[in-house]
């Protein structure tokens, strides 16, 4: 036994690995039903459709990722089996050993519903439009270095508060009330300016907070668009991402990737420091 | 031989609190030490910080043995529910893996009494069961240098034997420190203690030499430690 499989048990031996997995086939799953019934309506259903739809419906299970790998952080919740790693392993081993367990948990699930709603997708639905192995492999990297930042982001707010709950509220309100608050602030200052007629795709260029939002790192993951660019999308120079158009362009949230490399390794060094120096 | 720990004025402050007030210990190598004190006494936070869970004000920690070979057994240990006794101390036994084999795993499990659980889940075991399986997780690597606290606390008057006698046993092997309120456990299979109170020493020796006259009995010897003056009356 180590901390590996110790990490493997537990997931595996209660609701939490079973409820993830269940919410990454339920998404992929989720995709190809409407999928069908829109292929039944209207006729123009292709399987990059379908692939989209899975990216939107799989931000439950990113969710409840989130959830399950920060209480799984917040051991020193309980003290006494916080003292029973902490007298026989390294901070660097338990905190090495969560976060890549976690990472590599989310990105295996992640893509194997991908995969799955892929080869569905393409045996059910129109797939004359075949999507792009290089902005496929390029949104790839951009997806692991988004899933570095938000483990390291998750490994910093655990290591904020000793309790779970604590915890894991903090950083549901940080993935889901920046974006919201940005949102908004956006409107408002659109609307403060006479802007808001002004089309979405346009607001990045026009909106400070907009440009400043560019920079928050875990809007990188908005590059999942790169996933599902196909032929006709390279040659239309547009790409879709949450029913939104944006331009085609190897740079989109490069502020974001910026901001996730220099920012993840501090934000988990600083946790590490503070698990570290933590009294129990 | 060197002591097996030398604490010298052992100072801890939470705020305006000193829960350790310049305590003053040596353990000698090989010698089982008794730890008493009322309750706030300082007991878990003086384990707690040889044990590097927390951190010192001011004083002097002096290890004769290297620190790596010192195990602590909190008073309420606690364990990951979805795992079984054995992967429990399997767990345990993973950072000393290369000098342990895992045929020690079901040895100790059955020294600590718990061979009929080695299977099954410990979500579901009593606070008695788990100072045994404390107990094992401790021992499991072989300090050289064990931490106990309140390591009876919950266990029947049967278990409370075993465990004694099961520390009896680490006598000239390890170097045991060992907490408790019961004091007849102390007399019982300590070679010296130490009394403490408001994270004071109050007497550190031999378990005999607390003694004022010999008739007194060491319970009282204690009492009278912590309540000077109880049998002036």
């Amino acid at each position: 036994m180590n901390l590996w499989k110790m990490e493997l048990f537990y997931l595996l031996r209660s609701w939490r690995g079973w409820a993830l997995l269940a919410a990454f086939f339920l998404a992929s799953l989720l995709s190809i039903i409407v999928g069908i019934f829109i292929e039944r309506a209207t006729s123009g259903f292709s399987y990059t459709d379908a692939l989209e739809l899975y990216t939107t419906c799989s931000i439950v299970g990113t969710l409840l990722f989130i959830g399950i790998t920060v209480s799984a952080l917040s051991f020193d919740g309980n003290r006494d089996s916080s003292i029973f790693l902490r007298t026989r392993f390294s901070m660097k081993q338990i905190l090495l050993t969560k976060f890549l367990v976690y990472f590599s948990l989310f990105e295996i699930l992640f893509f194997g519903g991908f995969v799955a709603t892929l080869i569905v997708g393409q045996l059910l639905f129109d797939s004359s439009d075949t999507i792009s192995f290089n902005w496929f492999l390029w949104g790839l990297l951009l997806q692991l270095i988004a899933g570095l930042f938000y483990c390291a982001l998750m490994l910093f707010i655990s290591s904020v508060f000793r309790g779970a709950v604590a915890s894991v509220l903090l950083t549901l309100a940080v993935f889901i009330g920046i974006p919201l608050i940005g949102l908004t602030l956006v409107t408002v200052e659109l609307l403060m300016r006479g802007l808001i007629e002004t089309p979405p795709m346009e607001w990045e260029r026009i909106s400070y907070v907009a440009k400043a939002l560019s920079w928050w790192p875990a809007s990188l993951s908005d590059t999942q668009a790169f996933f599902s660019v196909t032929q006709s999308d390279i040659g239309s120079g547009m790409v879709n991402l949450l029913g939104q158009s944006f331009e085609l362009d190897a740079h989109f949230r490069r502020n974001a990737l910026i901001s996730c490399i220099v920012s993840s390794p501090i934000l988990a060094l600083i946790a590490w420091r503070r698990y570290s120096r933590r009294e129990i | 031989m060197p002591p097996a720990l030398i604490l010298v004025g052992l100072t801890k402050v939470f705020g305006k609190f000193r829960a350790l007030d310049a305590l003053d210990l040596t353990l000698e190598l090989g010698s089982i030490h008794g730890f008493v004190g009322p309750n706030g006494a300082g007991k878990t936070t003086m384990l707690s910080i040889v044990a590097g869970l927390k951190r010192k004000t001011s004083g002097e920690i002096t290890f004769g043995i290297p620190e790596h070979q010192m195990m602590l057994m909190p008073d309420t240990p606690d364990f990951f529910s979805f795992l079984t006794t054995r992967e429990v101390v399997d767990l345990a036994r993973y950072p000393f893996r290369k000098n342990v084999d895992e045929q020690a795993v079901a040895r100790i499990i059955g020294e600590v009494g718990l061979a009929e659980s080695i299977d099954r889940r410990v979500g579901g075991f009593s606070r008695g069961m788990k100072q045994r399986l404390g107990l094992a997780t401790t021992l499991i690597g072989g300090p050289q240098l064990v931490l106990l606290d309140e390591p009876c606390s919950a266990l029947d008057p049967v278990g409370r034997r075993e465990m004694l006698d099961t520390i009896s046993l680490l006598r000239g092997k390890a170097t045991v420190l060992f907490s408790t309120h019961i004091l007849s456990d102390v007399e019982d299979i300590c070679d010296s203690v130490t009394v403490v109170d408001h994270g004071s020493t109050l007497y550190g020796g031999s378990v005999k030499g607390i003694r004022k006259f010999e008739d007194q009995s060491f319970e009282d010897a204690v009492l009278e430690l912590l309540q000077p003056g109880r049998n002036i009356e």
